[in-house]
């Protein structure tokens, strides 16, 4: 019985087979390894060039693109007819195509924003009404996290097609204030209040030196236009402390910051609201 | 004992410096060091009179904590350059005609750096609070301290004052045309501090203009500067120079013409 085995083996390992294992092992020994050689080499490179997410998206296109040709490659081995396989894969294609155009945009999209570079990752963006920090740059989505800690995936065609303010890009930035003071109230000295108040505020910086005009004529009041400049990460801090300056300063200094006043009528505009005054005491001492 | 000498701390025993408005109180105890830092209430004639004495704890400081080797014993304050470069802007404008040149003093605040056993800085604290700016485009730039100088062209000692240290900056206005200095910016991190009888000094900067189309230079000295005698270096520089200083420092120089 053994030896029926080991002639059936024989039967099977011709010299032909044996060489196509050889070759299949050979291309599965090498191939791998040196997929992985150039996978890391490329994206070394990229790395230096570019940002960390181009170097994501090089290394799996790279390695998708090797893993195929190896089996393409070993199936060809087997004896498989890749003409055949490629055009039942021709016809997939166009199938999968027509079902995922919009996956295909957003992919494409992704590297559109990904050698354009509007924002990279730990960058804070305003995408429509969505404000957040952004964690990272996918091939078909970005994804974000807000201030209050939500998690928001926004499409890369989305983002290619509208409006993306990337808020953190540049070193510093400038708060535009509009602060309404009574009509009545001298301008000048005013200004000259706001100007000590931002001398005085830790935040807010020298130079470029905050510019401080009459604006507008507003209905209830006069409009100055109070621009600060700050050092990016102090945003918070400034808001903050320098609202609070503000009103405690305009407080001590008398300075009236005016609000809409409401007027209430009853019917005809020209005649007094009607008012009766009872006397309680005396009605109750009546019924008594 | 000088401000700038080392002190043995004793466990369990509180110690306070005057540092001109600034009071420092210590308190070792085993591998704890508290700490805190107060503005002085006292009136003095000089407020900025330095000095160090025992005293007793004050459970109503804002202490702070700082975890050291139990073995070292040996404390002590120096001075160093500010943390960030500083923009200099003189209180009266300053115009340096053409082939001439000038010299003026900077009193630049230093920071107090706290030193436990070898060279391990425990915190810095900044004698003067001095006020942010931006040096440079909006796009890039420098973030900076911002001093106002009245730039005095001959140097007088008319206080001591420990928490300053002076800075010669000679102007050499080789170009054709006035040059009229509105802003500088001082990469203090560059300096050293020496210390004379009297007072502290930094290197001497040397600022060399050949124009609007020419390259200009600044040159920062590697040697002591020479208004006072026996100078002797106390507090080396936080970093080495860069080979960019000239585009560093180099901005909103107007040069006037006509």
């Amino acid at each position: 019985m053994f030896d029926s085995i080991i002639q059936s083996v024989q039967d099977i390992l011709t010299p032909t087979v044996v060489g196509h294992i050889i070759r299949i092992l050979i291309i599965l020994l090498a191939g791998f390894p040196l997929l992985n050689l150039l996978v890391r080499v490329v994206s070394k490179s990229v790395k230096k060039r570019y940002s960390l997410q181009a170097e994501m998206i090089t290394k799996k296109i790279i390695f998708y693109v090797g893993v195929l040709i190896i089996l393409m490659m070993v199936l060809n081995e087997f004896g498989f007819r890749l003409s055949a396989i490629l055009g039942a894969a021709g016809i997939m294609g166009i199938a999968i195509g027509f079902a995922a155009q919009t996956s295909v945009s957003n992919v494409i999209s992704g590297i559109f924003l990904i050698s354009e570079q509007p924002f990279a990752v730990g960058d804070i963006v305003q995408i429509g009404n969505t404000t957040g920090i952004v964690l990272s740059i996918d091939l078909l989505s970005i994804k974000l996290r807000t201030f209050d800690n939500r998690f928001i995936r926004i499409p890369n065609e989305s983002i290619v097609k509208n409006e993306s303010v990337n808020i953190s890009r540049f070193p510093i930035r400038r708060m535009d204030l509009d602060i309404g003071v009574a009509y009545k109230e001298d301008i000048r000295r005013v200004i000259g209040v706001l100007k000590d108040i931002a001398t005085k505020n830790p935040y807010c910086l020298e130079e470029p030196e905050p510019m401080i005009f009459l604006n507008t004529f507003g209905d209830s009041a006069l409009i100055i236009r109070y621009a600060l400049w700050f050092e990016k990460s102090d945003v918070i801090n400034l808001k903050r402390s320098i609202m609070m300056d503000i009103k405690e300063r305009f407080d001590a200094e008398d300075i009236e910051i005016p609000f809409p006043h409401r007027t209430i009528y009853t019917g005809e505009v020209t005649k007094p609201f009607p008012l009766t005054i009872s006397d309680k005491q005396a009605n109750q001492d009546d019924k008594t | 004992m000088e401000l700038w000498d080392e002190l043995k701390l004793e466990d369990n025993k509180a110690y306070s410096w005057k540092l001109a408005e600034l009071r420092l109180d210590i308190l070792k105890d085993k591998n704890k060091l508290h700490y805190a830092v107060s503005t002085s209430d006292e009136e003095e004639q000089y407020p900025s009179w330095h000095g160090f004495q025992k005293t007793e704890y004050d459970p109503d400081l804002n202490w702070k904590r700082c975890i050291i080797n139990e073995k070292d014993h040996l404390v002590r304050i120096l001075p160093s350059m500010p943390t960030r470069p500083i923009v200099v802007r003189p209180e009266t404008p300053l115009i340096v005609l053409p082939g001439s040149s000038a010299r003026f003093f900077v009193s630049i605040p230093v920071w107090y750096s706290f030193i436990v056993g070898k060279e391990q800085i425990a915190w810095e604290i900044p004698s003067l609070p001095l006020s942010n700016t931006w040096f440079g485009d909006p796009l890039s730039g420098v973030f900076c301290y911002a001093l106002r100088s009245s730039a005095k062209t001959e140097y007088t000692l008319d206080k001591l004052r420990k928490n300053i240290a002076s800075c010669s900056i000679l102007v050499e206005n080789n170009s054709a045309d006035n040059f009229e200095f509105n802003r500088l910016c001082i990469h203090t991190e560059y300096l050293n501090i020496y210390q004379s009888r009297n007072t502290l000094w930094t290197n001497e900067i040397k600022v060399i203009l050949e124009g609007e189309n020419q390259r200009s230079s600044f040159e920062i000295s590697e040697t002591a500067p020479k208004f006072e005698k026996n100078m002797k270096l106390l507090q080396t520089r936080r970093e080495e120079p860069s080979k960019h200083l000239t585009k560093k420092m180099f901005s909103d120089f107007k040069f006037m013409k006509g």
